[in-house]
């Protein structure tokens, strides 16, 4: 993910549905016949996604609340928008 | 109603006879007819067609009702003498189109067309049999359940025994029908179920004419179990992940790959209203039903 990519804000694909279920995020994308699912920790990871937080300002509040390695944080961040971006369930806001 | 390895020799000899005399028999005037599935009143106008018998009649005899009060629905039925074709089939040969104000699914035996300006009305043309407009009937009714917030058609079996109804789930194959086959209790169906959400007393599961190898009931069951089966050499049920759980329960619910997201949305939310208020759990069965005593 480039630095540019890390400032961008993202949307839910609204082609997909969301579903909070027992502490768990569902995704059923309907284009792709797939179900995905984020398991929710203390940092609700996907409300800040909701309210239009960057990659990058996730990365710098999860570095400021928990005692994560700088490397592993940035790369899972990366990692679960790329993902995500991936599975068509983000879309980067133009 | 399916031929499968439960049907008695002499119901597999009369729907083959019955199948072959409704496609050779000429149309009739056939009076109106009322079938309530989950609730629901269909009212099948008079029209020229093939009044079920037999086999036919005794599978949806459960759900005809009395011509009283003000149909849900009134469906104006035509006849035909040859099947569909289905242009651009979507899945299982069935073509699937719901708009915000129409609602078209066909099928090789069935085509059925839902408008917004007649929300009360229903247009079907049928091959032949008119089993085949009330199986037109399925997939209208699944969404229309998900949209309205009503409930969810599963492609499920159920019985109900000692005051619970028990909910089989599962592919092909895994023993649905087997489950059922053996209960002590009342069999509601073996192929197709409906979760009706009531307000007052939680949510009912209801049989319903579609499909499946034995004749289905009408009577409604209270505090549902779900159970997905799977085949063993012993008896046992096990918790199931939650996201197992989701996944399981989403591939049995009714409803068109190519709906829009808001059934999608509709249906994950009935399914956590299921996971929140009752047990879904897996059964590892022997195929001798013995597990209706030992784990229910």
């Amino acid at each position: 993910m480039t630095n540019s990519a890390l400032e961008k804000q993202y949307r839910v694909n609204p082609g997909v549905a969301v579903r909070h279920i027992r502490n768990e995020w569902f995704f059923i994308n309907p284009a792709t016949a797939e179900l995905h699912n984020l398991v929710e920790n203390d940092l609700n990871v996907w409300d800040l996604i909701m309210q239009g937080w960057t990659p990058g300002q996730i990365i710098k509040k999860i570095l400021v609340d928990t005692d994560g390695v700088p490397d592993d944080v940035t790369r899972d961040i990366e990692e679960l928008f790329d993902r995500f971006v991936e599975k068509g369930i983000l879309r980067p806001l133009s | 109603m399916k031929i499968g390895p439960f049907t008695p020799p002499d119901v597999r000899e009369a729907i083959t006879i019955e199948n072959q005399t409704v496609y050779s028999t000429a149309s009739q005037w056939v009076p109106p007819l009322d079938l309530v599935i989950a609730g629901i009143r269909f009212r099948f106008k008079e029209h020229y067609g093939i009044h079920p018998v037999g086999v036919h009649l005794r599978q949806i005899s459960p759900f005809l009702s009395s011509a009283e009060g003000i149909p849900d629905f009134e469906v104006t039925l035509r006849r035909h003498m040859s099947p569909f074709s289905v242009q651009e089939p979507v899945t299982g040969n069935m073509f699937v189109r719901l708009e915000p104000d129409n609602w078209t699914f066909q099928g090789t035996a069935w085509k059925l067309c839902w408008h917004q300006n007649a929300p009360g009305q229903l247009d079907c043309d049928y091959y032949c049999s008119i089993t085949h407009a009330i199986e037109s009937l399925r997939l209208f009714l699944a969404h229309h359940l998900l949209l309205h917030r009503i409930g969810l058609l599963l492609h499920a079996s159920a019985a109900i025994y000692h005051e619970k109804t028990y909910v089989f789930l599962g592919r092909s194959g895994a023993g649905k029908s087997l489950s059922v086959f053996h209960t002590p209790g009342l069999l509601l169906a073996d192929e197709s179920v409906i979760l009706r959400s009531n307000d007052v007393s939680g949510a009912m599961i209801c049989g319903t004419p579609f499909g499946g190898e034995h004749f289905p009931s009408s009577k409604p069951g209270c505090n549902p179990h779900f159970l997905f089966v799977e085949k063993s050499n012993h008896n046992s049920i096990k918790p199931i992940p939650v996201r197992n759980a989701v996944a399981r329960l989403l591939s049995q619910v009714s409803i068109a790959p190519t709906a829009p997201p808001l059934f999608w949305d509709r249906a994950s939310e009935a399914l956590e209203r299921v996971l929140d208020l009752y047990r879904v759990e897996i059964l590892e069965a022997r195929k001798d039903g013995s597990f209706w005593e030992e784990c229910l």
